[in-house]
C-alpha cells in the first residue's frame, strides 16, 4: 500500500477583499485546496477527500451583494467539480462537471466567479461520482446587507462509512441485505415467529418485497461539523441561538430534537419562512433548515439532537456551559410493523396504492407506524411553511409535467418514469415561462428532489405564499405540486434525487432553456453528454462462488439498468459426478423488472447417468448437452425466480428456484427444482459481507459443505 | 494444569476489579434513593470488562471503576442518566425520569428551569376541547355526539378503560332517543363498553360509528360534525368516525397513525 497521501495545512483561505467598496460591491475571494487524506473515525485508516487540509470543508462566509470568487486547486490525480447547492447563479458556475462546467482535471485549478444574489444557509459539495461521500462538503452562508450576525451556529450533519462508497453502490445494486444485518433490520422468518409476525413476512415476500427499511446503507458514524458530538459553551439564559442546519449527508436523513424546549424553524432552503414551532423535524438529504432554539437556564448545557432515519446513531451540538441536559433518545423502529403496512399498500403486482388518501407534503408519516413514541410530538411538515412574502410567479403561461418516481429495490434501479437520466431527452424549457411539476412518488421510498439554479414554490395550500424552497422530499404514495418560473436566460438545469446512489442510478432529469447558447466551458457537447449518460449506464459486477467438499457452484452477473449477463457454474470433482456451464445475456422488459428474455449457451456433461425423460416427455439430456437457447426468467411472488428456455434442439426446460431464505439474521436458505428432475436444497451461515459457511445436496453430484463467498 | 486456569479463572471473577483491564477508578455524585435505584445504577453503567459501577445510597456517590483505553467515564454516565439518574456531567432526559418507580423518584437537585420540563409534547392540532354549549340548551342529540367524541377521544388516546366508561355514558345519553338508530347504537355502546381490549373496542367502534352517522343524518346536531373515514382499519376494508374536528385524529389506530384519513362529509348546521 503505497497511498500517497498529501495533507495540506492552508494557513488560511485567502480572503481578500478587492476596491470598489465605494459601490458597495466586494469581491470576495477564497481558495479551496483539495487533497486526498486519511481519516480515522472507527480506529481504522479510511481515505477520504478534504479541502483545505480539514472534513468537512470549511465554511464559507458571504454578503448579500458580493461577488464570490472561488479558487478550487484540484491537487488530487482524479478529477473533482464543486456544485453550489442552492444558489443563483449563471449555468456555468453551477459546477455539474461535464453539464454546465467543466470538470476539474487532477492537479489543476478552476475559478469560479458569481454574483450572489440572495441570503441564507446553503451548501456546496462535489457533484463527481462518489466523492461527495469521502467527505467533500462544507457549509455556504450569506449574511443579509447590514445583518449583524449574532449568537448562530453552523450544524453540517453527514454520515460516513468505513467501506468505499464504489463497494457500498455495487452491494446495493446486488441486494445483498449486509446492511439489514449490521442494522439488525433483517426481519427473518425465525424473528416474525417469535414476534408473532410470521404472516406478515410471508405476505411481504409473496409482494416481492425483501426487508424493508428507512434508508439503505448502514453508516459506521453519523457527524456534526465532522465529529460526534460539539459544544458552544458561550450561551446563556435566555439566549436565542439561530442553529443553520444543513444535510450534508449521502443518503440520510436526521431528526432534529431538542432538550431545551422546542424548535421555531424560520428558514428552509436558504428561504425564510413564518416562523412555526415544533418539537421535531426531519431533515431530508441535501435540506437546509434554520432553527431557533433558546437556552433556558444558566450552569447547563442543552443537547440539540440529530438521529439517523433508522436511528442507528446520533449526533449532539451541545449549547450552553455546565451539567448536560440529555434530551430522550428516539427508539428503534418495529420494522414489522412497517411491513404490516407496506403489505397492505402493495399490490402483488408490485405497485403502491393510497388506499384513496391523497398523501401529500408529509403530513402523513406513514413511517410513523414503526416509531415507538408514535405520533404525538409535534412533527414539521411541509404544510406548515409559508412564506412570510408572496412568492406568486409572473403572470406568464404555465407548462405542467408529470413526473411519476419509479424504483426497483431489488435491483436497486432508479428512475423518473421509468426511464434514466440517459434514456430520456433534456426537457426543453423558454426563458420566462412558468413550469408545474406535478410529482407522485410509486416507489417505496422517500426521495429528496433537488432543483438546480432555481427556487419553486411548493403549493401547500398557503396560497400566494407558497412556501420557496430547492429540494423537496416525497415520502412513497405522496403527490407534490411544484411550480417555478424560468427566470434565467439559457443553460442545461439538474432536476433529481439527491439520494448519492438514487442520482447515480439514474434517477433525474435534465432541464435545457431553448436557444442555449454553446457553453465555452464545454466545447465538445455531445461527448460531454455522454459522460454524464455514463454514470446510469454503468455494469455492476457480483458473484457468489461456493466451494465445497463435493462441488464448486458459481454465480456471476454483470449488469445496468435493463442488461444483465449471467454465468453459472456447476462442477463436481470427477466426470462420474459432472460439469456444467452455462451463459447468458439477457434485458430486462417490465417496468418493476420481475421479466427478463434472455439468449445464451448452456455446456454440461456427466458419465454414467440414466436419466429419465424430462417432465415433458422428452428425452433427458441433462448428462450430455452443448446448445443455444433463449428464454425467460421471471421472478414470481415469494422471490420464486422461474426460468423457462428451449435450445436449438427444441429441448425445454423449466426450472424453479428460491435463493436467500432469511430463516435468522445469518441463516439462510435455498432451494431449487427442474424439468430435467434436478434439485438442490442448500444453506449458508453468513460469517461476513464476503464470506458464508455453506452446505448443499444436489441431485447429481449429493452432499457436501465449505465457504461460499460473495461478492 | 487445567486446575490452575480454572482457579484462575474463578480468582478472576471474584475479584471484580479484576474484571476491569487498565483499571482506572473515580468516584462522582449520582442521584438516587433506595437500593432499586442502586441496582439501576450499577446495571445500566456497568459494561463487561470495560466498566464496573458501584453505587453507596449512604453517600450518594459511585465508585466507577473502567478500561480508559476501551470506554469513556462520560458514556458511563450518559448511559446512567438515560437510566434516570442525574449525576454530575449529565441531568436524565424527563422521560427517563418519569419511568422511574414512584420509590425511586428522587428529589431533583437542580431548579426547575434547569432541567427540561416533562410537559405534554404539542400535538399537531389543538387538541380536542370540544365546546360544550350549556347541558340546558342542548337537544339530545347534542348530547350524544357530544358523549360519542368522549368515546373517539379514548379511543384516540389509546385508553381501554377510559373508553369503556365512556361507552357506558354514550348508552345512557342514548335512552334519550327512541328511534331504531338509537336503539341499535346503545346495544352496540353497551357492547362495546363490556370489553376491555382496545383492539375489540375498535371494532366495535366501526359499528357503532356508523349507525350514530345514521342516527345523526336523521336528526342533525348544531354543532357541525365531519365524517371521517380511515382506509387502513381492517385490512383495507376501512372504517369511519365522527369528530367534531376536520383535522384528523384517527380514533382506530391513536398514536401509530394519528394522522392518517381524510374527510368525507360534514354534517350539522354549520355546513
Amino acid at each position: 500500500m503505497s497511498i500517497k497521501v498529501l495533507i495540506w495545512f492552508v494557513l488560511l483561505p485567502g480572503l481578500v477583499l478587492y476596491g470598489n467598496t465605494a459601490l458597495g460591491q466586494r469581491t470576495v475571494r477564497y481558495d479551496l485546496h483539495v487533497a486526498d487524506t486519511t481519516v480515522n473515525y472507527t480506529g481504522k485508516a479510511r481515505k477520504a477527500i478534504a479541502i483545505n487540509g480539514q472534513l468537512p470543508a470549511p465554511t464559507l462566509y458571504f454578503t448579500e451583494g458580493d461577488t464570490a470568487e472561488i479558487h478550487v486547486h484540484n491537487h488530487m490525480h482524479h478529477e473533482t467539480s464543486i456544485h453550489w447547492h442552492g444558489l443563483l447563479l449563471p449555468n456555468e458556475q453551477d459546477g455539474v462537471p461535464y453539464l454546465t462546467t467543466a470538470p476539474i482535471k487532477g492537479m489543476s485549478t478552476h475559478v469560479y466567479r458569481f454574483p450572489i444574489r440572495q441570503r441564507g444557509t446553503y451548501w456546496y459539495h462535489s457533484h463527481t461520482m462518489l466523492q461527495e461521500q469521502l467527505g467533500m462538503y462544507g457549509a455556504f452562508i450569506i449574511h443579509g446587507r447590514g445583518e449583524r450576525p449574532a449568537n448562530e451556529e453552523v450544524m453540517l450533519l453527514s454520515d460516513w462509512s468505513d467501506e468505499d462508497p464504489h463497494q457500498i453502490e455495487r452491494s446495493l445494486h446486488r441486494a445483498t441485505d449486509w446492511y439489514g444485518i449490521r442494522k439488525g433490520a433483517t426481519q427473518n422468518y425465525g424473528e416474525g415467529l417469535l414476534s408473532g409476525h410470521f404472516d406478515t413476512k410471508l405476505v411481504n415476500e409473496w409482494k416481492r418485497m425483501h426487508a424493508m427499511d428507512v434508508s439503505d446503507v448502514y453508516y459506521e458514524r453519523f457527524l456534526v461539523n465532522g465529529d460526534t458530538e460539539q459544544q458552544r459553551s458561550q450561551y446563556r439564559k435566555g439566549d436565542k441561538v439561530r442553529v443553520r442546519v444543513i444535510n450534508g449527508s449521502s443518503s440520510t436523513y436526521f431528526w432534529l430534537t431538542y432538550a431545551g424546549g422546542p424548535l421555531t424553524v424560520v428558514a428552509s432552503d436558504g428561504a425564510d419562512v413564518t416562523p412555526v414551532t415544533v418539537d421535531r423535524l426531519i431533515i431530508g438529504v441535501s435540506e437546509t433548515y434554520d432553527v431557533e432554539v433558546t437556552i433556558p437556564a444558566d450552569s447547563a448545557a442543552y443537547e440539540l439532537v440529530a438521529t439517523s432515519e433508522d436511528r442507528m446513531g446520533q449526533v449532539s451540538l451541545w449549547l450552553g456551559d455546565g451539567v448536560r441536559q440529555l434530551r430522550q433518545p428516539l427508539g428503534r423502529l418495529d420494522y414489522f410493523k412497517g411491513m404490516e403496512m407496506m403489505n397492505d399498500m402493495m399490490t402483488v403486482g408490485g405497485n403502491m396504492k393510497d388506499m384513496g388518501m391523497k398523501m401529500s407534503l408529509q403530513q402523513m408519516d406513514m413511517n410513523a407506524v414503526m416509531y415507538p413514541e408514535g405520533n404525538k410530538p409535534k412533527t414539521l411538515n411541509y404544510a406548515m411553511l409559508r412564506s412570510p412574502t408572496p412568492t406568486t410567479l409572473p403572470d406568464k403561461p404555465f407548462r405542467t409535467l408529470h413526473f411519476e418516481l419509479t424504483g426497483n429495490m431489488n435491483r436497486y434501479v432508479w428512475t423518473v418514469n421509468d426511464s434514466t437520466i440517459s434514456e430520456s431527452d433534456k426537457i426543453l424549457i423558454r426563458s420566462g415561462e412558468n413550469i408545474r411539476i406535478i410529482m407522485t412518488n410509486n416507489s417505496m421510498m422517500r426521495h429528496p428532489m433537488h432543483l438546480h439554479g432555481h427556487y419553486f414554490r411548493v403549493v401547500n395550500g398557503h396560497g400566494d405564499h407558497a412556501p420557496l424552497k430547492n429540494v423537496l422530499d416525497i415520502m412513497p404514495m405522496e403527490t407534490d405540486t411544484l411550480e417555478f418560473n424560468a427566470s434565467e436566460e439559457y443553460g442545461d438545469w439538474f432536476f433529481h434525487c439527491h439520494i448519492l446512489y438514487h442520482m447515480m442510478s439514474g434517477m433525474g432529469r435534465i432541464f435545457r432553456y431553448e436557444n442555449t447558447p454553446p457553453n465555452p466551458q464545454i466545447p465538445d457537447p455531445e461527448k460531454a453528454l455522454r459522460k454524464v449518460y455514463a454514470d446510469d449506464r454503468r455494469f455492476f459486477l457480483g458473484a457468489e462462488i461456493a466451494v465445497e467438499s463435493h462441488a464448486s457452484d458459481g454465480d456471476v452477473v454483470l449488469e445496468n439498468t435493463r442488461w444483465a449477463w449471467q454465468t453459472d457454474w456447476h462442477l463436481g470433482p470427477n466426470k462420474r459426478k459432472g460439469y456444467e456451464l452455462d451463459s447468458r445475456v439477457g434485458r430486462y422488459l417490465d417496468r418493476n423488472q420481475f421479466l427478463l428474455g434472455f439468449a445464451g449457451w448452456e455446456w454440461r456433461y456427466r458419465e454414467g447417468g440414466h436419466a429419465r425423460d424430462n417432465l415433458f416427455g422428452q428425452a433427458n439430456t441433462k448428462d450430455d448437452r452443448s446448445a443455444f437457447h433463449v428464454g425467460l426468467q421471471y421472478t414470481l411472488p415469494w422471490f420464486v425466480v422461474a426460468d423457462l428456455r428451449i435450445n436449438h434442439r427444441g429441448y425445454i426446460r423449466l426450472q424453479l428456484e428460491r435463493d436467500d431464505i432469511p430463516l435468522t439474521a445469518r441463516l439462510r436458505l435455498r432451494g431449487m427444482y427442474n424439468s430435467d428432475r434436478e434439485y438442490a436444497i442448500g444453506a449458508k451461515y453468513i460469517l461476513t459481507k464476503y464470506l458464508s459457511l455453506s452446505s448443499h445436496y444436489d441431485s447429481d453430484m449429493g452432499w457436501g459443505g465449505g465457504l461460499t463467498f460473495t461478492y | 494444569m487445567k486446575l490452575i486456569w480454572l482457579t484462575a479463572w474463578a480468582l478472576g471473577w471474584l475479584n471484580p476489579a479484576a474484571q476491569v483491564p487498565n483499571a482506572k477508578t473515580e468516584t462522582v455524585r449520582i442521584a438516587g434513593i433506595c437500593d432499586r435505584c442502586k441496582q439501576a445504577i450499577e446495571s445500566s453503567g456497568s459494561e463487561k470488562k470495560k466498566a464496573r459501577v458501584a453505587w453507596d445510597v449512604e453517600t450518594g456517590t459511585a465508585r466507577i471503576t473502567y478500561d480508559p483505553a476501551n470506554t469513556t467515564l462520560d458514556a458511563i454516565l450518559k448511559r446512567i442518566a438515560y437510566a434516570g439518574y442525574d449525576n454530575a456531567r449529565y441531568l436524565a432526559p424527563p422521560e427517563a425520569y418519569a419511568r422511574l418507580d414512584s420509590c425511586c423518584r428522587y428529589e431533583r437537585a437542580y431548579p426547575a428551569n434547569v432541567i427540561a420540563a416533562a410537559g405534554q409534547p404539542e400535538t399537531v392540532s389543538a387538541h380536542a376541547d370540544h365546546q360544550t354549549p350549556d347541558a340546558g340548551q342542548q337537544s339530545p342529540v347534542d348530547r350524544i355526539v357530544a358523549a360519542y367524541l368522549k368515546l373517539k377521544d379514548a379511543l384516540v388516546a389509546g385508553n381501554a378503560e377510559e373508553a369503556s366508561r365512556q361507552s357506558s355514558g354514550l348508552a345512557k345519553q342514548l335512552q334519550s332517543l327512541k328511534t331504531a338508530e338509537a336503539l341499535q347504537a346503545r346495544k352496540q355502546a353497551q357492547s362495546l363498553a363490556g370489553d376491555g381490549a382496545i383492539e375489540a373496542q375498535r371494532a366495535q367502534f366501526a359499528a357503532l360509528s356508523e349507525t350514530i352517522h345514521a342516527l345523526v343524518k336523521a336528526e342533525p346536531p348544531t354543532t357541525p360534525l365531519f365524517y371521517q373515514h380511515c382506509p387502513m382499519y381492517n385490512k383495507g376494508k376501512g372504517a369511519n368516525w365522527l369528530s367534531a374536528e376536520k383535522a384528523i385524529r384517527n380514533p382506530y389506530y391513536g398514536d401509530q397513525m394519528l394522522t392518517c384519513g381524510s374527510t368525507v362529509e360534514t354534517l350539522g348546521s354549520g355546513k
